[in-house]
């Protein structure tokens, strides 16, 4: 092993060595080497002391001596001292008891407790070793093996400081983690409050009343959907899926609540200026998603599918454009349900791409059911989606309810299909019901 | 993300080993796809065979895959199940990726 030493603890050696006798002198060279750690010697025999003390002065180490366990206990604590030689055999605690009470304690510092004694049977050796002694030096001790030992222990003291200073690194990334965490989780629980704010109240608009179903999964969704007048005779609605979930998608679907509305004609392109009476006309649905085709195409796989309609409040014609979005259910009157539309282009997928219009007769009672994907593709714990027939025989099965009835037993039913009630994607439903004229 | 890969002359085979292609697979799916093609390859067939799901996301992913290659790349599908087929047929994106019920019907047709 190659021991490094200083000169001036060759010397120390060298002197002792010569002497044979210890020096009483305690006030050796003084320790300007402050980087080098305090060590304390505990033992009741002031020889002992004197001479494992000055050789650790001689080197440069600043030490403090105790003549028992319980000063030693203080002396740690108060000095925040690393490195401890220590007797076995002393009055009030011996240095196995020092070294367990150094143990169970909360010093909040590692402490290399180098046990000496006279003793140097394995069996006390292990047996030391067990109570948590890190190191043996039998005494008398050779001066050579002592700074070996020594060095060992200011190597472990170091690499644990290391350590500790990492670990200091980590906890303080793990604060500052947590307070950026808890700020997006208040950002998101704005945003999903807003995203709330900007969802219409169920209400009755003119001959029309309707109700919804929203459930983000996260807090907040790509999914969105409004009613609203359009002129005193129509009204419109949408629903929409932005792909994917979360910030981005919430925030183009913050974004399209935004531009969708029945707002005076200059300021909406769900409507556009004539030069005679009444000076606007209504946008056709396919041309209005053609539009937003046209405005949202990017490099990436941005879209959303949607539905825009628009329904003539006076004489129930429905009129739509589905861009990719599943199937409305229309549930007549009657009590007979059916799956309207067809097929379309998610918007902003594809440049140039038709958009179709799709015409129906609504008569009073009638109801026009509008869902994300995520609930026919929801799935239970077999692993089966809800899929579209089941989705229209539920509705199926409370048309005969009031709206608000009918929007708590749907809910009601896909909950106990699925299981549980938290869901993989976001689900919306809007439904809107053609009323019987006054 | 697991795929496999294969050439058949002048197409890639890539048959997708997930069972669900959505939100949370796509953009890793994206991300190998874009590698095949900086690796030079400009046609394909992915075989999803294995996938019993796919949303907008998965779509998104095929649809970017597309944009990245341009004009003169080619995607064809193999072995899309009802369920997305139906997906496919939806969004009208069987319009763009033509679907064949296997790797070899669809590998047969453009010979």
């Amino acid at each position: 092993m190659k021991i490094l030493q200083t000169p001036r603890a060759y010397d120390a050696q060298a002197k002792l060595m010569k002497n044979g006798e210890p020096e009483m002198d305690s006030a050796s060279p003084s320790p300007s080497e402050t980087s080098k750690p305090e060590i304390l010697i505990v033992d009741d025999s002031p020889v002992q002391r004197a001479l494992l003390g000055q050789l650790l002065r001689s080197c440069g180490h600043a030490v403090v001596e105790a003549t028992n366990g319980v000063e030693a206990l203080k002396l740690i604590e108060e000095r925040r001292i690393r490195i401890v030689f220590t007797d076995w055999v002393m009055p009030e605690m011996t240095g196995i008891e020092l070294i367990e009470k150094i143990r169970d304690g909360n010093l909040g510092f590692y402490v290399y407790v180098i046990l000496c004694s006279g003793k140097n049977s394995k069996t006390d050796v292990i047996a030391g070793i067990r109570k948590g002694a890190d190191d043996f030096l039998t005494k008398p001790a050779v001066p050579e093996e002592l700074l070996a030992r020594l060095h060992a222990g200011e190597r472990v003291i170091e690499l644990q400081s290391r350590i500790a200073k990492e670990e200091d690194k980590v906890a303080q990334a793990y604060t500052s983690l947590s307070k950026a965490h808890s700020k997006l989780r208040s950002d998101l629980d704005a945003a999903a409050e807003l995203q709330l704010s900007l969802l219409p109240h169920p209400a009755f608009l003119d001959q029309v009343h309707f109700d919804w179903v929203f459930r983000p999964t996260n807090e907040v969704a790509g999914d969105i959907f409004n009613v609203f007048p359009l002129d005193p005779e129509h009204i419109g609605f949408y629903q929409l899926d932005v792909s994917g979930h979360g910030v981005p998608a919430a925030m183009l679907s913050f974004y399209l609540s935004k531009i969708l509305h029945g707002a005076p004609v200059r300021d909406s392109f769900l409507k556009r200026a004539l030069p005679q009476e009444p000076f606007y006309e209504i946008v056709p649905p396919d041309e209005v998603v053609s539009e937003l085709n046209r405005k949202f195409q990017n490099d990436g796989d941005m879209f959303f599918t949607m539905i825009y309609g628009t329904l003539n409040t006076k004489s129930g014609k429905l009129q739509f454009t589905q861009a990719g979005h599943p199937n409305p259910i229309l549930s007549r009157a009657g009590g007979s349900t059916v799956l309207i539309g067809g097929t379309g282009f998610p918007v902003g997928a594809l440049p140039n791409v038709e958009f179709d219009l799709v015409e129906e007769q609504l008569n009073p009672g009638d109801r026009l059911i509008l869902h994300s994907d995520g609930i026919t593709e929801c799935r239970n714990d077999r692993k089966e989606q809800f899929g579209t027939d089941r989705m229209r025989e539920c509705v199926q099965d409370s048309s005969n309810q009031q709206l608000e009835e009918f929007i708590g037993a749907f809910v009601g039913k896909l909950v106990d299909w699925r299981g549980r009630d938290e869901f993989d994607d976001d689900i919306s439903l809007l439904a809107i019901e053609y009323t019987v004229a006054e | 993300m697991k795929i496999r890969t294969e050439s058949k002359g002048r197409y890639l085979v890539v048959t997708v080993l997930e069972e669900r292609l959505g939100a949370d697979r796509a953009v890793s799916f994206k991300e190998s796809l874009a590698r095949l093609i900086d690796q030079g390859h400009g046609a394909f067939v992915f075989d999803l065979t294995a996938v019993t799901f796919i949303d907008s996301s998965g779509l998104g992913a095929i649809l970017a895959t597309a944009k990245r290659l341009g004009r003169s790349g080619e995607i064809l599908i193999a072995g899309a199940s009802e369920t997305v087929g139906t997906m496919f047929k939806l969004t009208r994106m069987d319009r763009i990726f033509p679907l064949f019920l296997t790797v070899e019907e669809a590998l047969s047709a453009r010979v």
